[in-house]
C-alpha cells in the first residue's frame, strides 16, 4: 500500500488587521488569484505520486517555500505559485509573523477514492519576527557564582487564534531545544542547557509579533563566574522547523563585567617544629 | 476472477452460499509451473499525521515531516463480511479514518515465474490494472455493502 498524494487543503492565515481573524488564503500563478481556503478546490501538493509511490513505511519530509508552491487546481498540477503579492487578498511580502493553518489530505494510490483527511489543523507561523530587545536576563554574576534566569519573546498564538495555544508550544519546554553559550573574559566559551523551562502564550501589540507572543522562561545551571572582565551570553534555538540547519543564534546577547576577589592564603612560618605529634598553625588570607 | 456485469467485465471474488445461507468469498487457488499461487486479498488502513502541530521558520520556508501509521491485513482463506466488518472494525478503534480492501494485481502466481519471466509479466502489467479491482464489497463512510 503507498501513497499517491500528499497535500495542504482548507489553508487560512490570521489577519490582525480590523477585526483580527482566520481568512481563506490566497495564492497567485502568475495570471491570477486562487483561494486556498475551506471550500476551494484548490490545494497544496507536498507529495506526487513517482514510481510505485511513497511507502508509508517512512515518514516523508517536505519543504513548503510559500514564494513557490506546487498547486492542485484539482485538474492538474503547476507550480510557481506563491502567497505574496503587493495587494490584497495576497499577503504583502513585508509581512512578517505570519500565522498560516491547514489540514492534510494523504491519496491512497491503491484507489484513488481512499483519501484520508485527518480532523486536525496545524499551523505554521512563517518569517517570524521579534524586535531587537527581545531577550532579557536577570542581574547578578558580578561578583561570583550565578544561575540566571533568562526570558525570551517570540512570536506565539492567542486564544483569540485558537483555544489552546499552550498545546502548540510544547516543543518549547524541552531544555534540549535551547542552548546559552556563555563566553568568558579569556574568550573561552561554555555551552550550557537550561535546568528548566516555562511557557506563556500572551497578547502583544508589538508589531513583530503580530498579535500575539509566547514567554519563554529559561532557568540556567549556576554559572561559576571565576574570572574578572566582560562575560557575554547568548541563546540560541533549536526551531522545530528543520530548514534552519541546527540551532539559531539571538543576536540579543548579555555582557556584563564581573569582579572576582581573589584570596591568596599563607601560612605565617615556613617550618614548625612540634616535640609531639599534634602541631597547631594558622592559615592567613590576603586580597 | 472475471464476471460480467452490465455489458462490462468486473472483478469479483468468487463466493458461495453454504449450508446456513452465510456467503463465503473465496479467495482463487491454482497451480503454476509445480508450483502453488493463491490469490490475496489486503485490506489496508493508513493513518497520517504531522511531526509536530505547530512550526516556526524565521524564513518564508518551512520544512514539515509527515508520518504514516498503517496496517495491512491480508485474507487469504475464505471469509464472509462478518469476519470483514470485524477487521474493519479493529481499523476503526486505531482511528484510521481510511480503509481500503485491495485486490492485489501482483498475485501470487508471480512468484512462480522464473526470475527472466518475472520481469516480463511485471512489465506486460499496467496501473489500471491495479485500480480496476472492483470486488463484490465496498465501503461508504464506514459501512458494507454489497455490490
Amino acid at each position: 500500500m503507498n501513497i499517491k498524494r500528499i497535500e495542504l487543503y482548507d489553508l487560512m492565515y490570521w489577519d490582525p488587521s480590523g477585526t483580527p481573524q482566520w481568512k481563506p488564503l490566497y495564492a497567485f500563478n502568475g495570471t491570477a488569484n486562487f483561494s486556498l481556503g475551506p471550500g476551494s478546490q484548490h490545494s497544496v501538493v507536498l507529495y506526487e505520486q513517482t514510481g510505485s509511490g511513497w511507502n508509508p513505511v517512512s515518514p516523508y519530509a517536505a519543504t513548503i517555500m510559500w514564494d513557490y508552491l506546487t498547486v492542485n487546481d484539482g485538474s492538474g498540477i503547476t507550480e510557481d505559485w506563491t502567497i505574496f503579492g503587493a495587494a490584497a487578498p495576497l499577503i504583502a511580502t513585508a509581512t512578517v509573523s505570519i500565522r498560516i493553518k491547514y489540514r492534510l489530505r494523504v491519496t491512497d494510490m491503491a484507489d484513488p477514492a481512499n483519501v484520508i483527511t485527518p480532523a486536525v489543523d496545524y499551523f505554521q507561523i512563517i518569517k517570524a519576527a521579534y524586535p531587537t530587545d527581545h531577550i532579557s536576563y536577570s542581574t547578578g554574576g558580578t561578583t561570583g557564582p550565578w544561575s540566571p534566569v533568562v526570558t525570551v519573546y517570540l512570536p506565539g498564538m492567542s486564544t483569540a487564534m485558537l483555544a489552546n495555544p499552550a498545546a502548540l508550544f510544547t516543543w518549547l519546554n524541552s531544555v534540549n531545544n535551547w542552548q546559552v553559550v556563555w563566553t568568558r573574559p579569556d574568550l573561552t566559551t561554555r555551552t550550557v542547557k537550561p535546568v528548566s523551562v516555562s511557557i506563556t502564550n500572551e497578547v502583544s501589540a508589538v508589531a513583530e509579533y503580530a498579535g500575539a507572543r509566547v514567554k519563554c522562561v529559561l532557568t540556567l545551571p549556576q554559572l561559576a563566574i571565576g574570572q574578572s572582565g566582560a562575560h557575554i551570553l547568548q541563546v540560541s534555538l533549536l526551531p522545530n522547523d528543520q530548514q534552519e540547519s541546527g540551532f539559531f543564534d539571538f543576536a540579543d546577547t548579555h555582557t556584563w563585567t564581573a569582579t572576582i576577589t581573589a584570596l591568596t592564603p599563607t601560612i605565617e612560618a615556613p617550618l614548625y617544629m612540634s616535640f609531639d605529634s599534634g602541631v597547631f598553625m594558622e592559615i592567613l588570607f590576603t586580597q | 476472477m472475471k464476471t460480467r456485469r452490465d455489458g462490462a467485465f468486473v472483478t469479483t471474488i468468487p463466493s458461495v452460499r453454504n449450508s446456513s445461507g452465510l456467503r463465503v468469498f473465496i479467495p482463487e487457488k491454482g497451480r503454476r509451473a509445480g508450483r502453488r499461487w493463491f490469490q490475496k486479498y489486503t485490506l489496508h488502513t493508513l493513518g497520517a499525521l504531522q511531526e509536530v502541530p505547530l512550526c516556526i521558520s524565521f524564513t518564508g520556508h518551512v520544512m514539515i515531516t509527515v508520518h504514516f501509521s498503517f496496517t495491512d491485513t491480508v485474507l487469504t482463506t475464505p471469509f464472509t463480511l462478518p469476519y470483514y466488518r470485524y477487521y474493519l472494525r479493529q481499523a476503526a478503534t486505531l482511528n484510521r479514518t481510511a480503509r481500503s480492501f485491495q485486490l492485489h494485481a501482483d498475485d501470487q502466481s508471480e512468484e512462480s515465474l522464473p526470475e527472466d519471466k518475472k520481469a516480463e509479466f511485471q512489465a506486460a502489467k499496467n496501473d489500471e490494472k491495479y485500480h480496476n479491482a472492483k470486488l463484490i464489497v465496498a465501503q461508504r463512510g464506514g459501512k458494507l455493502r454489497t455490490l
